[in-house]
């Protein structure tokens, strides 16, 4: 399934927002993975308009032959919803359905690559390691360090062509910034970076929350070398 | 001749049921499809089936149908009823999706008073998955994970979900039935008849509990699954009318 990744709690608002629209159009389900800060931050948002009742009744309308509601007794046009097939021929041909639908997610990728061009170091995080990534990308320029960011906003579909943007003649690295130990984000990481240049990381987890200072360590860590 | 019986239209001609001969599950299933004819609401109605031998009958019925996740029934009529409230909307469980698997859903719905009818049939047995204990298996009663049969200090007791749901302030309607007699047969279809009524008039949440049998794993003919119910599971599972609150004039 698509698994969204907000990184502010505008982001959450307007995720959520989209994954019922990939989840109706796909008939799908559609994962939102909130880092638990971000459910107990307070930010300002703007919240999309209100649908009209004339717009909730024709999307419900457009629904209504699939939907379990009732339907005048023809067996031919019930509404059956159920896990599988029980023909395995016919549950084959059902995976093969999902197989190629999960291949035009490419299309609906959605990643920040942030001042990745002449980056030396690039930062690979996303939720709210992404939001302090990018904090760090800010406070360095600012030093006069060239460091960048690849956000996924999308995890899955993931970013890998963002990885191609990297100029590889002068990155030094690609730091994988994530609350996880074991690092889990670094594999597709490495699958998009491709060997091209060095991968560290900077981690943590139990309940903490990724430090500023620790990423700026990292960082120059990899610059000093 | 005239022609003065036929089978309910809710049940296709041309197809074959899962259900074992001499098993209660097609009798049920009849008369759900009668009651729905008589009472003019077979275009409403929604069933939303448990996994086990209560979902063999999903290609058999002409009615919309939905397969819950194990034991998810009560939970999925929760939404189903929230968001369409003029389908006429029930669950058909066993014993092992209502009362075990699913606890936690089926008390929850019944406890938030959801308008809502459950038919839960009580057979003390596991089904389809191969004869193993249930929560309302018998003290005593053989069971594939129970082989020397059911011990209360090893398994615990039966569980009386009518009972236990009548401890909640909620619920509406309660009553227990069985198809192992002709009359039973008749109050069986009674009680579904006036559990789908109860949910028209927008009264809360029913259910009918219905003793029923299981001639494969009981290992009984199915003429001696009737004395079974009659001499075994009736003294634990006794019949009757355990809540109705329309008695309360409400």
């Amino acid at each position: 399934m698509m698994v969204l990744a907000p990184a502010t709690v505008q982001e959450a608002v307007d995720l959520t927002y989209a994954a019922f629209d990939y989840a109706d159009r796909d008939m799908n389900p559609v994962l939102i993975l909130a880092d638990g800060v971000i459910g107990t931050m307070m930010e300002p948002v703007e919240l999309p308009e209100m649908k009209s009742d004339e717009e909730i009744a024709a999307i419900r309308a457009g629904k209504a032959k699939w939907a379990c509601t009732g339907h005048q007794l023809d067996y031919a046009n019930r509404a059956w919803i159920q896990p599988g097939q029980w023909d395995t021929k016919k549950m084959q041909a059902e995976n093969e359905k999902a197989a190629a639908m999960y291949a035009t997610w490419e299309k609906d990728i959605m990643v920040e690559e942030y001042q990745v061009e002449d980056a030396e170091v690039v930062i690979a995080a996303y939720g709210i390691s992404g939001r302090i990534g990018k904090s760090v990308v800010d406070i360095c320029r600012a030093a006069g360090k060239k460091v960048g960011l690849i956000r996924p906003i999308t995890v899955h579909p993931f970013p890998y062509a963002s990885f191609d943007h990297i100029n590889y003649d002068v990155c030094k690295a690609v730091l994988d910034v994530e609350m996880s130990i074991p690092a889990q984000l670094v594999q597709d990481v490495q699958a998009g970076v491709k060997g091209r240049c060095p991968i560290e990381t900077c981690l943590c987890s139990g309940g903490n929350i990724m430090s500023r200072e620790a990423v700026l360590e990292a960082v120059d860590a990899i610059l000093a070398k | 001749m005239e022609k003065i019986y036929s089978r309910t239209k809710t049940i296709q001609e041309d197809k074959v049921s899962g259900f074992c001969p001499g098993c209660m599950h097609s009798t049920v299933v009849k008369l759900i499809g009668e009651v729905l004819e008589e009472m003019n609401i077979v275009d409403k109605a929604v069933m939303i089936t448990g996994i086990g031998c209560c979902g063999l009958h999903m290609d058999y019925i002409a009615y919309d149908t939905i397969t819950a996740p194990h034991g998810r029934a009560c939970a999925v009529a929760t939404g189903m009823k929230r968001t369409s409230p003029d389908s006429l909307i029930f669950t058909y469980q066993g014993d092992g999706d209502f009362a075990s698997i699913g606890l936690g859903e089926s008390i929850s719905a019944a406890n938030r008073g959801e308008n809502v009818t459950v038919i839960f049939i009580n057979n003390g047995i596991y089904g389809m998955t191969g004869g193993q204990m249930a929560p309302t298996t018998l003290l005593g009663m053989k069971a594939s994970t129970a082989p020397k049969g059911r011990i209360a200090e090893e398994h615990g007791y039966p569980m009386h979900m009518c009972e236990i749901l009548n401890q909640l302030t909620a619920p509406y309607y309660l009553e227990r039935t069985s198809c192992n007699t002709p009359q039973n047969v008749i109050k069986t279809k009674n009680a579904i008849k006036k559990a789908f009524q109860n949910q028209l008039d927008g009264k809360g949440f029913s259910m009918v509990e219905i003793v029923s049998n299981c001639p494969t794993n009981w290992g009984l003919d199915p003429l001696d699954t009737l004395d079974f119910i009659e001499e075994k599971m009736l003294p634990e599972f006794p019949l009757g009318v355990i809540r109705d609150r329309s008695k309360e004039g409400v």
